[in-house]
């Protein structure tokens, strides 16, 4: 009975076809993740030429003074939502379909805070001297001040991106230690860089116990941090005096657009990943449709969020407030304003209560849509309140550079780019929790 | 280190696997068990891991309270006419403080608990066999009471190991 272990097996497994479906060198996705880099470097060299020419370069000033730089800032951090909150929502409620999606949500959060981490330092104009927002002794004795907002999010954003990073990689340990025994005999780097960081996994009962309770608290963990770091990018904006900000429902609506604005990212990955790694096995039709019913919700929410938001404004009659509800409702924003509600609202509700609308294709779509659609809020909360301030004699308007066009750009590719080079690294799809799945079915 | 022989049994069936582990612990032989994926219905014992959890949220907590307020303190500055330790922003503070103390701390718990730093890859033989995607228990060979257990699994064979690498005590 006792035989030879190198005596190969002929019955393949499933999970190691996952595996070999995600690890497959695929040279057309390596030829968009190069095009992407390309993309993804108009960030640096915009950015550098800033720096060195000043922050005059960009668009912003009196009375606008935040523009394009605070509007994507809050934007990625929105969708940086996507991962660890939605991921963190399912796994808590032990919603069995979550097992295709949290790692390709959680891996969207971590590069997502990356590159939305860095707008703060892009909107600076000296981001060299970053280090006066950490509390690190120096001999001017001089400390962050923790009273203002801003400090507050230093502290959030960076408890969130640790965060976020340790829950990605926590759970991914495992499928390294798969990945590390299935090259084991091939050499390589990629056999050197997953025993590395499979760190001696065994898969022990041991292990096993302790990755589950560690995975499970940092679930609890996260979701008040994630709630915590919206709600204090909201107060930025919510603890000045300057009319549209100074709202007590900025928090939660800024919570709310962030989860939605992560559902719709989240969408787009799966169906372009079920696309592009054919894995429509693994991202079935089921997932895409009981994640489009979670999309209507938060759109019926983020719908009323808005009408309450603008319902106040509009019945309290503040003079100044008034003028920015005027330039959202019909002024020189109500273009912008009524396509946001279009593609927020409309197009969501049109298609996603309907089976055939949470096929892939049509969620990708809408998905696309809010995208698009919750940008354009972000700027229409940014833009129409400065260039409308308290005292008439500042009025002015914002247009963007091509500065600030070029980090944009640049800010979407590198978020892209990193993704495409982890999904090509690492199984996108958590491979054990598919296989923990599929052994609970049987 | 003396050498022993151990016995190493591949099972693809979870439920073969599970029997076999039973039957051995009711034997009184613990095996070390390999797996890619948790199989709860064979975990024994407790997790520390919340323990950890709760230390480092309370280090996190007190330091970022201490930090906010007596930063506040050494360089006082009045801000918007809140008192140098204002509760709001102060409390803020600690709560990412707390936050952050537990999540640093949950995953060096995990670290500690799971022995997976500095630990080593399991050996080659089992590697191949998880590799495949098996199940894999390892037992000392003390007889041939013990491989009778082992007669449902679909690869078995013979391991040297080292007197120092005895099997987990998982009900430890």
């Amino acid at each position: 009975m006792i035989a030879d272990a190198s005596e190969a097996l002929a019955v393949e497994d499933a999970a190691g076809e996952l595996v070999e479906k995600l690890t497959r060198p695929r040279p057309r996705l390596m030829a968009f993740t190069a095009v992407m880099g390309l993309v993804a470097l108009l960030l640096p060299l915009c950015w550098i030429y800033q720096i060195r020419e000043g922050i005059g370069v960009a668009g912003i000033n009196r009375p606008v003074f935040w523009g394009l730089y605070i509007i994507n800032f809050v934007f990625w951090i929105g969708i940086s939502h996507a991962g660890t909150l939605i991921s963190a929502i399912l796994r808590v409620t032990q919603a069995e379909w979550r097992r295709p999606v949290t790692r390709l949500a959680e891996a969207i959060t971590v590069f997502s805070i990356c590159v939305g981490g860095l707008f703060p330092l892009i909107h600076l104009g000296r981001p060299l001297i970053f280090f006066y927002m950490l509390p690190l002794p120096n001999d001017r004795y001089l400390w962050p001040n923790f009273r203002s907002p801003l400090m507050w999010d230093v502290v959030a954003i960076t408890t969130y991106l640790t965060g976020s990073i340790l829950y990605l990689t926590l759970p991914l340990i495992p499928d390294l230690a798969i990945l590390r025994d299935r090259f084991r005999g091939e050499g390589g780097w990629r056999s050197r860089l997953y025993r590395i960081l499979a760190m001696g996994w065994q898969g022990t009962q041991r292990q096993w116990r302790a990755l589950h309770a560690g995975i499970g608290i940092l679930a609890v963990v996260i979701i008040p941090v994630a709630v915590s770091v919206h709600s204090i990018v909201s107060w930025d904006f919510a603890m000045s005096k300057v009319p549209g900000w100074h709202s007590t429902i900025f928090g939660p609506y800024f919570v709310v657009g962030a989860i939605y604005s992560g559902i719709a990212v989240l969408l787009v990955a799966m169906a372009l990943l079920r696309w592009g790694l054919a894995l429509s096995d693994v991202l079935t039709d089921k997932v895409f449709s009981n994640l489009s019913l979670l999309f209507v919700a938060m759109a019926i929410i983020w719908g009323y969020f808005t009408y309450a938001e603008h319902l106040t404004t509009w019945y309290g009659g503040g003079e100044a407030e008034e003028r920015v509800h005027h330039a959202l409702m019909g002024g020189g924003f109500g273009q912008l304003f009524w396509l946001m509600v279009f593609l927020n609202m409309a197009i969501p509700l049109a298609v996603l209560p309907f089976r055939w609308g949470r096929k892939p294709i049509p969620v990708t779509l809408v998905g696309l849509c809010v995208l698009v659609g919750m940008w354009l809020e972000r700027l229409l909360i940014v833009v129409p309140s400065l260039s409308t301030p308290r005292l008439e004699y500042t009025v002015g308007t914002y247009s963007p550079t091509w500065v600030e066009i070029g980090i944009f750009v640049g800010s979407i590719g590198s978020f892209v780019f990193l993704y495409l080079v982890f999904m090509q690294l690492f199984p996108i799809v958590s491979v054990w929790e598919i296989e923990e799945g599929r052994h609970g079915e049987h | 280190m003396a050498s022993t022989e151990a016995v190493v049994a591949g099972y693809r069936d979870v439920a073969a696997f599970s029997a076999a582990v039973r039957g051995l612990r009711e034997t009184g032989v613990a095996p070390r068990i390999y797996s890619n994926v948790p199989l709860e219905e064979l975990e024994e014992g407790r997790s520390k891991v919340l323990l950890f959890a709760l230390v480092g949220a309370i280090v996190g907590g007190s330091s970022a309270f201490l930090l906010a307020a007596w930063s506040a303190k050494a360089y006082p500055l009045i801000t918007g006419g809140m008192p140098l330790i204002a509760g709001p922003p102060v409390g803020l503070v600690t709560y990412e403080g707390t936050a952050l103390g537990a999540v640093l701390a949950t995953v060096l718990g995990v670290l500690l608990e799971g022995r997976l730093a500095g630990g080593s890859p399991p050996p080659e033989q089992v590697s191949t066999l998880l590799g495949d995607g098996l199940h894999v228990l390892e037992v000392a060979a003390e007889g041939e009471a013990v491989v009778a257990l082992l007669d449902d699994a679909d690869r078995v064979f013979g391991l040297a190991t080292d007197a120092a690498d005895e099997p987990d005590d998982e009900a430890s």
